[in-house]
């Protein structure tokens, strides 16, 4: 699935949250930094590390 | 002797101890200073004389008396305003601690105040320590940025209004304005400085930093502050050097892995030559500089920095922002609307990929002492509606590696331009003696042409 999911496929799904979240009006707003989350998540969604990985929150 | 604002916290001491000069003499030197620059440069929020009177006087006393001195025994030190102070505003620049008074010391302010230091006031921030720029002006050309986030305290610093100041870093917050406003910055590594009583941007990318005018002070600062503390679960049980003899010491000459490629791309020409003419003056004094490249793993880095910091930001402000939104910049504004939508899958593997990233940049290392880089990819941008480009730095907060910023030149419209150094973690004193070295091949000192 992950190598299908495009940027605009996840700048669909952030939208609908952020106009569930904050309301429509606010939401159009923010399409610019929308759209840059997207575009980040798209990158760690198609970077996912090796299973053994575990997160490193206090380096 | 030069006038005592101008001395650097190394000259200072040195003055102090000899009897030159008296902790009172340097703290009115300082305020005069303050006096007659901040009007136009508007970088602090709070300057608490009467505070810095008294304990100044009590610092004399103790010089005379012969009681204890420690390393920054009657130097003024400047703090962004994130930083608490028992008794004394922090505001983070922010509608919503505008009234904030903490009840007790940072504890990096606290290691401040043992080592001799008195704190001279706090330094404007951008709101949050986020990107929302300050209204404090670049001493060099006041069309310019200063950078964010550590603003204020930068341009205390270049002005000569204090020898030291308190930045931090999420992204470049103390790197970009060292490079912007002709000073030496330090980032030590993540867990190096405790943050207990510093206002949070993202718990696990905060790092305190250090804006002075030499490595040799840098190394003082860090020295003063480093070590454990079990109020900050982010806090590493390293062993504390001594920085500055570890730095003075340095006597090897260095290997400096030159890293191209995303650096190179995205510098402007002239900052890439510039920064390309430094390795070679390097080299040709000494230096060991082979290119070094990056790893695959750098290519997800400035994604997995904001991801992280713009939830993490959302998480802190939360409660706050449901019922305050309104009180809140526009661009802090944005990245907690943005963080809060982020699914906890995607932080966590953004999460995953910092600790893969970290491990590939050490590896990358191993060859050499430490790498360079340009500071930034051009010098301040004529532009007030931005605190400028973090790219440079982002990557190296998000490893938690250490990084130095030296001035090394001007552009030819007069404005600083910068290198940086970084080193594996925990290897402040190796990362300094490079940076003392390089410093004293380079000799660069900069003061804005108006402040000389």
């Amino acid at each position: 699935m992950a190598e299908e999911e495009t940027v605009e496929h996840i700048l669909e799904e952030l939208t609908r949250r952020a106009n569930g979240l904050w309301g429509d009006a606010r939401a159009a707003e923010l399409t610019g930094p929308l759209q840059d989350t997207a575009r980040q998540v798209w990158e760690v969604r198609h970077s996912i590390p090796d299973a053994e990985v575990e997160p490193g929150f206090y380096q | 002797m030069p006038q005592p604002y101008e001395l650097t916290i190394a000259q200072a001491a040195r003055e102090m101890r000899e009897g030159n000069l008296s902790p009172v003499e340097m703290a009115e030197s300082l305020l005069q200073r303050i006096d007659a620059l901040e009007p136009s440069l508007q970088a602090w929020v709070t300057i608490d004389r009467e505070g810095v009177r008294s304990e100044a006087r009590e610092r004399e006393r103790q010089l005379q008396s012969g009681g204890p001195t420690g390393p920054l025994h009657g130097v003024p030190v400047g703090l962004k305003d994130i930083f608490y102070t028992a008794g004394m505003k922090t505001t983070a620049c922010s509608r919503i601690y505008a009234d904030f008074v903490p009840g007790y010391d940072a504890d990096c302010v606290a290691r401040i105040k043992a080592a001799g230091g008195i704190i001279l006031g706090k330094a404007v921030t951008t709101e949050f320590a986020t990107s929302d720029p300050s209204p404090t002006v670049n001493p060099w050309n006041p069309a310019h940025t200063p950078g964010g986030s550590s603003s204020g305290s930068s341009v205390a610093v270049a002005a000569r209004m204090c020898a030291a100041a308190l930045g931090s870093q999420t992204g470049g917050s103390t790197c970009r304005p060292a490079a912007y406003n002709g000073i030496v910055g330090l980032k030590p590594t993540y867990g190096r400085i405790s943050r207990h009583g510093v206002v949070p941007v993202s718990w696990s990318l905060d790092t305190v930093g250090i804006l002075v005018r030499t490595v040799e002070d840098a190394a003082v600062m860090l020295e003063a502050m480093a070590g454990y503390d079990p109020k900050d679960p982010g806090s590493a049980e390293q062993p504390v050097p001594d920085f500055a003899a570890q730095a003075a010491g340095y006597q090897r000459v260095p290997r400096i892995g030159l890293l191209g490629g995303f650096f190179k791309e995205h510098a402007t020409e002239e900052v890439w030559s510039h920064t390309t003419e430094t390795a070679q003056r390097l080299a040709q004094a000494g230096a060991e500089v082979e290119e070094v490249e990056l790893p695959a793993s750098f290519a997800t880095a400035h994604s997995c920095q904001r991801i992280v910091m713009n939830v993490e930001c959302a998480a802190f402000h939360w409660d706050t922002f449901r019922d305050r939104a309104d009180e809140y910049g526009p661009r802090i504004r944005a990245n907690i609307e943005t963080g809060a939508l982020v699914c906890g899958v995607d932080y966590l593997n953004a999460q995953r990929l910092r600790r893969v990233f970290r491990r590939d940049m050490v590896e990358m290392m191993a060859g050499v002492d430490a790498v360079l880089t340009p500071a930034v990819p051009a010098p301040a941008p004529r532009d007030l509606n931005t605190t400028g480009d973090a790219a440079f730095q982002s990557p190296w907060t998000s490893a938690g590696l250490p990084t130095v910023v030296l001035p090394s030149g001007l552009s030819p419209e007069g404005l600083p331009l910068a290198v940086q150094l970084a080193a594996p973690p925990w290897e402040e004193g190796r990362l300094l003696g490079v940076a003392q070295w390089c410093e004293g091949v380079l000799g660069v000192e900069l003061g804005p042409p108006e402040f000389p």
